[in-house]
């Protein structure tokens, strides 16, 4: 069994920026979703994690079958465990698909080359790369870029894998590819996905958390985020000029077209005048959190 | 709205370009620079700093000169071909590099008006960048600080010349091609690298420019203008390069236009080729492909295989990374035009490799190796700075650091991998070296391939760029910022370039120095390789450290801010890393010890400003004191000399025998033992026998006082004996030994034997070194008829002439040679090594000069009559071994017909190594350097003048000149040395190829006195009373000998010289002087008077020049050709100052049939013409092409391509 315990991290950067206020969390084996708006701290806690920044204080110890390692503290036996995906990234322009692979192969340890080759040919079939193998990775689309990314993370069999907006920019049908690729990621690792698409989380992790300004907000299953939020969550269509009267103090999350008409949703402890109640979507409990409006 | 019109537009567009560019501040602070360094070389120049020399054409030209500025200025301003590229590069490129051409591009003005405007601007900014050159050295030279004796000619208009004439029309020129480049790539990359490139291609290539033999087309194809320039004022008087202004005329003006217009082409290019729109031009090479079709994922079963992170796997990985940066640098696009411009530029300066008169060397490998070597240097200086930066930054540069820092791979992997890379890198640049050079060698049909000096010059040179590997890349991590890196970088090696001019010699304070290493093919590498390779230890240990500081404060992950980076440091800084840190702090300093030890402990180090003040010192004190003494002169030598070459010592044992020719009764001398800076003393030993007592006065000058009690009376005598022991210790910062060596020994004189009284000529010469130093003006010479100089001769004031005999040991598997005959030779056997032991006698009393050489030679032998000639030479020397044979008797037979028999029973013409490039003449010796005529390559002795035929002619010349009959030391005595030494290898050359030949000769001497009186550093004098000056006395006095004989016939001539010789020869003092030369040829040649005057004792020139020719037939086959011509005589003062002349004499007139390069002479005679203008109507047998005057160049003509004319028919 795999675990990750984090305790406490904070980090606050030169200029003042507290990017990661006391964060802990526990992580088992699986995909564990971490939404958050931009800015949010959850690249800094990837890169923490993927033993690429320091904090200034906590910890966060992975358990592989009971061990304990401490990320943190000894980050060369971290890297060994570890699988990660950077959030925007760039590859020799002209080294070929399979050069390359075999190159990160080699430093991950697998320096027996029969093996390495094994092991590069099953990963690029199974980030759909195969046919693409002989090609300069200068010429790959975004997504094919973050297929290989996926592959080079894979490398060297990872409890710990680490994947920073891995959806960012790509068309609907290779965000759909990605998605497929990353369902099938190893059962026995603990998989860390950080995204602000809601969509990222609903359809891909069965726990979830939200981070916003440096904390964790909420933690939980995406239905029993919803479930919270049932019953507290109230709609209304208005006019640009009615949007403006509305108190205030009501408690907007949101305001969105729908058909060309303004919606605004608020949370309530009972419906306000002219609102109606409404079920409310994972995305509706981010936007609740995020702004402040309801706390879990 | 109606668009403004083009013109408008155009201003409009410029005025805001102008504006916004010098709104910023660095061409402000660019401008500032350039003044700055103006400033420092006027400084440097007008001699503010102790050690450093700047010269500016000759100690009597003005360092404000308008021709020190303009030159001054236009080197500097080939700096400013960065500032070029980099301001019309912005220009062209700047929107597209800041993302703004969408915008841009899609306004309504016309691409025309927009790039006018662009480039325009782009010129305005450069000039404010370039103006401050001239401004910063006209400033300079108004500073207080200077010598004023250096200045005088300021004039403000120099500096409108300057930027006019020559530095405007380079930055339009460059600037044109720059924009250009970056207008069509649409990057400013290739506009730094184009940059270097220009920059180092171009001084690389001076060297060739200057070597052709058209001038005139090398001046213009010099795209910076160098060769026109210097065409046009190289034989500039030094007062008239305080006078004129240097404004490009001629092939100048013609050189400028050219440029300026391949500039404005490249600019029309331009306009061509220039694309408003979004992709521009570009290379279809990283096309972004389809996406590739998508298959059914299979299920697939990744399998787990054993990791590893033991010691080998880390070697497996750190060898894939390493061919990852190794792809990566070979895959820059920028990379391969690197190595291509190297291997060009390495294949057109082997073109030029060593060259004398006109005439190439062999090809021969350490002559190819240093031109290969030298052009690779400078590309792996930019290679190395460039690629060092890129491949720190690679990973961050690409984004793609995220990915490789997260893998378990240890902190000094990555920054090991860039290391081995750029050394494999390095190590790659070597390869093409051997195959170039060898096709080179091949091509020039020359055979004698050297494969192990090739794998062991380069692999040296390889070892000497590894520490800079590790300082280029120490320097980018640690500063952690590209551009600051690149900029610390240059700077690093400008200063290392430069640090000689900074005056700091010794080379332990700078990185990757060394006393240099140089190849001989008689003595090998020497013992420069042990300091050299020691100092190499030194370096890679230094470089080491620096690695693991690198390595240290290597960033991973996101760059933590230096506090954070120390943080990390430290917590890096486990046992091995400590261990490796100071186990190279400790190894340096053990090696620096050592080198400390060896370079300055036990051999002192002594660097040129101190020598200088030794010399200071020695005038100083001991000048009033010692000058003027009596002393008595040296008669017999006999000497016991044993030579150990392997083990670097030497053992000098003797005695010499005095006696008081003074007159005056000699109480006390100062005798001087040897100083050598590579043979220290390790046993000194004098003493008389007389009574007398001996007081060291100062070590250093190796000085010693003996006061005699009785006085020496006059006519007394004694005997000085000697032992002198002295030995290589340690090795001398300067360089390797050149006197005592394995393989080409050459001990002179003063290093074996002990010197009586002051000595003149150890005084500082130089006439602003002693203005610095405080030291009163010092004539170079006493005058012409001083009598003191009467009763020395030229060669030594020690002694008259004496009778010689030494024993002189070296090796067995040696021959040692000394002067005289060797009388007897035998091989002794040692336990510590067979000795061979060979005495020498003179036949007769010789000279006090004496070299002692020592090699294993082979040799050839011939005979002149009873004289047995010989030539001792390396044994692979063999190419130019007969011809010096064959001159050396035909030297001998000829001028023991025309002057007097050869005076001993052998002469030997014996090699010694490179390490100095002359050939002299000692009794019976003539010592010959590897470097010039052994390996000379006389092909086609039509075309190339057979220097090795004309040295030894010259060399064996002075057997007569200088040891049968020798000068007074007064002005003039090279006269009687060289001049008539010059003038007998000129006949002989003569004799043996024709007069052509030495047409050919003369013109390259004409050119080279020319050249040289243009940078006299003192003052130019008649040849009579010439002060050891060798344009005049070899170059001007073999011209006018030459002539001379032309005007009185050669045998009239030989005539009179015979009988000069014979009434001065093997006398003693008073010694004659070139006075009683002249005064002799005059009684001799009474026809001869004017010419003599003219030629010996004024500084005549002319500029005769073949106005037009015409011919017309006289029906009976002969034709009448009409030539006018312009006569110009002026005489010049010592800073060539001219005052014209009446032209009223003979002088030679020609026509011919035929082309310049092969003329056939129809008549030639001496006819008396009246100047400025006159009119020559002769009859001549056929139909002429070619008509002129002094058609053989036998007056002192600056312009001699104008002296004959092509004749026109009526």
């Amino acid at each position: 069994m795999t675990s990750l315990a984090i305790r406490n991290l904070t980090k606050t950067y030169p200029n003042g920026v507290r990017a990661l206020d006391d964060v802990s969390l526990e992580l088992g084996a699986g995909m564990f979703g971490l939404l958050g708006p931009n800015g949010a701290g959850k690249s800094t806690l990837m890169r923490t994690l993927a033993t690429l920044q320091d904090v200034d204080a906590g910890s966060a110890v992975l358990s592989v079958d009971g061990a304990p390692l401490d990320l943190l503290a000894d980050k060369e036996r971290a890297r060994r465990v570890l699988g990660y995906l950077p959030q925007d990234f760039g590859l020799s322009p002209k080294a070929r698909a399979q050069d390359l692979l075999g190159t990160f192969a080699v430093l991950e340890g697998l320096v027996d080359r029969a093996a390495r080759r094994q092991v590069v040919d099953a990963l690029l079939h199974k980030v759909n790369l195969w046919d693409a193998r002989r090609q300069a990775v200068g010429t790959f689309s975004g997504g094919m870029r973050r297929r290989f990314g996926i592959a080079v993370a894979l490398l060297g069999n990872p409890r710990l894998i680490v994947v920073d907006e891995p959806t960012a920019g790509l068309d609907p049908a290779e965000r759909a590819r990605f998605h497929h690729l990353l369902a099938e990621l190893g059962e026995d690792a603990v998989v860390l996905l950080s995204t602000h698409i809601v969509d990222d989380v609903l359809n891909l992790c069965p726990r979830m958390a939200i981070l916003h300004q440096g904390r964790v907000r909420l933690v939980g299953s995406p239905d029993e985020a919803r479930e919270g939020l049932r019953g507290r969550l109230f709609a209304r269509t208005v006019t640009r000029a009615e949007q403006e009267a509305l108190d205030p103090a009501l408690g907007v999350i949101s305001t969105r077209l729908v058909a060309g008409r303004l919606e605004v949703r608020v949370v309530a402890d009972a419906a306000p005048a002219g609102f109606h109640p409404v079920e409310p979507s994972l995305e509706d409990v981010y936007f609740a959190v995020t702004t402040g409006r309801w706390t879990p | 709205m109606s668009a403004p019109s083009r013109g408008r537009w155009l201003l409009a567009l410029l005025r805001d370009e102008v504006t916004a560019q010098l709104r910023r501040p660095s061409p402000w602070a660019f401008a500032a620079m350039y003044a700055a360094i103006g400033m420092l070389f006027v400084i440097a120049a007008g001699g503010a700093f102790e050690g450093v020399q700047v010269g500016v054409g000759g100690g009597n030209t003005d360092v404000d000169s308008p021709f020190a500025v303009t030159s001054a200025a236009l080197v500097l301003s080939l700096f400013a071909v960065m500032n070029v590229a980099a301001v019309a590069g912005g220009a062209a490129c700047r929107d597209v590099e800041q993302g703004m051409h969408p915008l841009v591009y899609s306004t309504p003005v016309p691409r025309g008006v927009f790039l006018w405007a662009r480039f325009l601007g782009a010129l305005v900014v450069c000039g404010v960048i370039v103006a401050g050159i001239p401004a910063g050295i006209l400033v300079g030279a108004k500073l207080p600080l200077l010598e004023p004796e250096r200045f005088g000619s300021w004039d403000a208009m120099s500096a409108v010349v300057a930027l006019a004439g020559w530095i405007l029309p380079n930055v339009v020129f460059t600037a044109g091609l720059f924009f250009a480049l970056a207008g069509v790539t649409r990057r400013m990359f290739p506009n730094y690298i184009g940059g270097v490139l220009l920059l180092v291609g171009y001084l690389g290539a001076q060297a060739l420019i200057r070597d052709l033999d058209n001038e005139a087309l090398s001046a213009l194809i010099d795209p910076f203008g160098f060769g026109a320039f210097d065409l046009q004022t190289r034989y500039w008087s030094p007062h008239e390069r305080n006078v004129l202004l240097p404004w490009p005329t001629g092939w100048s003006l013609a050189n400028r236009a050219l440029w300026l217009g391949i500039g404005l082409s490249a600019l029309a290019s331009t306009f061509r080729l220039f694309r408003f729109d979004h992709d521009g031009w570009r290379l279809p090479t990283l096309r972004r492909a389809p996406p590739a079709p998508e298959t059914t994922a299979v299920a697939t079963v990744v399998p787990t295989v054993p990791r590893r992170f033991d010691p080998p796997a880390r070697l497996v990985q750190l060898f894939a990374l390493t061919a990852r940066a190794v792809r990566d640098v070979l895959g820059h696009r920028y990379f391969w035009a690197f190595v291509a411009a190297t291997v060009l530029f390495q294949l057109l300066y082997t073109q030029v490799i060593g060259t004398l008169w006109g005439t190439d060397t062999w090809p021969v490998t350490y002559g190819v190796l240093m031109v290969l070597e030298g052009t690779l240097q400078l590309f792996v200086v930019v290679i190395l700075t460039f690629y060092a930066g890129d491949l720190v930054w690679h990973e961050r540069d690409l984004g793609t650091d995220a990915l490789y820092d997260a893998l378990p791979v240890p902190d000094w992997m990555p920054l090991a991998a860039k290391v081995v890379a750029l050394v494999a890198v390095v190590a790659g640049l070597h390869l093409p070296v051997p195959i170039i050079g060898v096709l080179v060698q091949l091509s020039a049909g020359f055979h004698d391939l050297q494969p192990g000096l090739y794998a062991a010059s380069l692999a040296l040179s390889l070892v000497e760029w590894v520490p800079f590997v590790a300082l280029a890349l120490a320097v980018h991590v640690v500063v952690n910022d590209k551009i600051v890196g690149h900029v610390a970088n240059v700077l690093l090696w400008v200063a290392l370039t430069f640090r000689g001019a900074l005056g700091f010699e010794y080379h332990l304070f700078w990185f990757g120095a060394s006393p240099g290493r140089e190849w001989s093919d008689m003595n090998r590498w020497g013992d420069a390789l042990g300091p050299h390779l020691l100092y190499q230890a030194l370096w890679w240990a230094v470089g080491l450290g620096l690695l693991v500081v690198a390595r240290l404060l290597w960033v991973r992950g996101t760059d933590p801010g230096l506090r954070g980076r120390l943080r990390e440091a430290r917590r890096r800084l486990d046992r091995a890393t400590v261990g490796t840190l100071g186990g190279s702090v400790a190894v340096s300093a053990g090696l620096a010890a050592v080198i400390v030890y060896d370079s300055a402990v036990v051999h002192p180090y002594v660097s040129s400003v101190d020598g200088t003040r030794q010399q200071v010192r020695y005038e100083r004190e001991y000048q009033a004191d010692w000058a003027d003494a009596p002393h008595p002169r040296v008669t017999d030598v006999d000497l016991r000399l044993d030579l150990y070459p392997r083990q670097g010592r030497l053992r000098a044992e003797g005695t010499l025998a005095l006696e008081n020719r003074s007159g005056e009764p000699v109480a006390r001398m100062l005798v001087s033992t040897p100083t050598s800076s590579e043979l220290l003393p390790e046993e000194i030993a004098l003493s008389l026998d007389v009574p007398s007592q001996w007081a060291v006065l100062d070590d250093a000058l190796g000085l010693r006082e003996v006061t005699l009690d009785p006085p020496l009376p006059p006519g007394g005598r004694a005997t000085l004996a000697f032992t002198f022991a002295l030995a290589h210790r340690g090795f001398d910062n300067a360089g390797h030994s050149t006197v005592l060596v394995d393989n080409g020994t050459f001990v002179p004189s003063s290093l074996v034997l002990p010197g009586l009284g002051y000595e003149r000529g150890y005084e500082l010469a130089d006439k602003a070194e002693r203005r610095k130093y405080g030291l009163p003006e010092r004539p170079r010479m006493l005058d012409l008829d001083d009598p003191v100089g009467r009763t020395r001769n030229y060669i030594s004031d020690d002694a008259d002439r004496v009778a010689f005999r030494a024993v002189v040991s070296t090796d067995a598997d040696q021959h040692a040679v000394a002067p005289g005959a060797r009388v007897e030779e035998h091989v002794e056997e040692h336990v510590e090594g067979d000795r061979r032991v060979a005495t020498f006698e003179a036949e007769r009393p010789i000279l006090y000069l004496f070299a002692f050489l020592s090699a294993r030679w082979d040799h050839r032998e011939a005979k002149a009559g009873d004289v047995d000639v010989s030539v001792w030479y390396h044994p692979t020397h063999t190419y130019n071994v007969d011809r010096m044979l064959q001159a050396a008797t035909d030297s001998l037979e000829a001028y023991g017909r025309r002057f007097s028999p050869f005076q001993y029973r052998e002469l030997r013409i014996v090699e010694f190594p490179r390490y100095a490039t002359f050939a002299q003449s000692f009794p019976s010796n003539i010592p010959f350097s590897e470097a010039i005529g052994f390996v000379a390559r006389v092909v086609d002795p039509d075309e190339d003048i057979d220097y090795p035929y004309y040295v030894t002619a010259h060399e064996v010349a002075h057997q007569w000149w200088a040891h049968q009959v020798i000068s007074a030391d007064t002005q003039g005595a090279t006269v009687l040395v060289e001049t008539l030494a010059q003038y007998s290898a000129l006949t002989q050359m003569e004799a043996e190829f024709g007069p052509e030949h030495v047409y050919r000769f003369l013109r390259y001497e004409q050119d080279r006195y020319f050249s040289a009186r243009a940078v006299e550093r003192d003052k130019e004098v008649p040849l009579m009373r010439v002060e050891n000056q060798g344009y005049v006395h070899y170059q001007k006095g073999g011209v006018v000998m030459y002539a001379l004989a032309r005007a009185v016939g050669q045998e009239r001539l030989d005539a009179a010289l015979q009988s000069f010789l014979l009434a001065w020869r093997d006398r003693g003092p008073p010694y004659p002087t070139a006075r009683d030369l002249v005064d002799h040829l005059r009684a001799a040649l009474p026809d001869a008077g004017p010419l003599l005057t003219d030629t010996f004792e004024r500084i005549v020139l002319w500029q005769n020049r073949a106005t037009a020719a015409t011919a017309r037939p006289n029906g009976d086959g002969t034709w009448t050709v009409t030539l006018t011509v312009r006569l110009e005589k002026t005489e010049s003062d010592a800073v060539g100052r001219e005052t014209a002349l009446p032209v009223d004499e003979e002088i030679e007139v020609g026509v011919y049939a035929g082309t310049r390069e092969a003329r056939e002479p129809l008549r030639v005679e001496r006819v008396r013409l009246q100047g400025p203008e006159a009119t020559v109507t002769w009859t001549v047998p056929s139909q002429p092409t070619l008509a002129g005057i002094d058609p053989d160049h036998l007056l002192l003509d600056r312009d001699r391509d104008d002296n004959l004319v092509a004749v026109t028919t009526d």
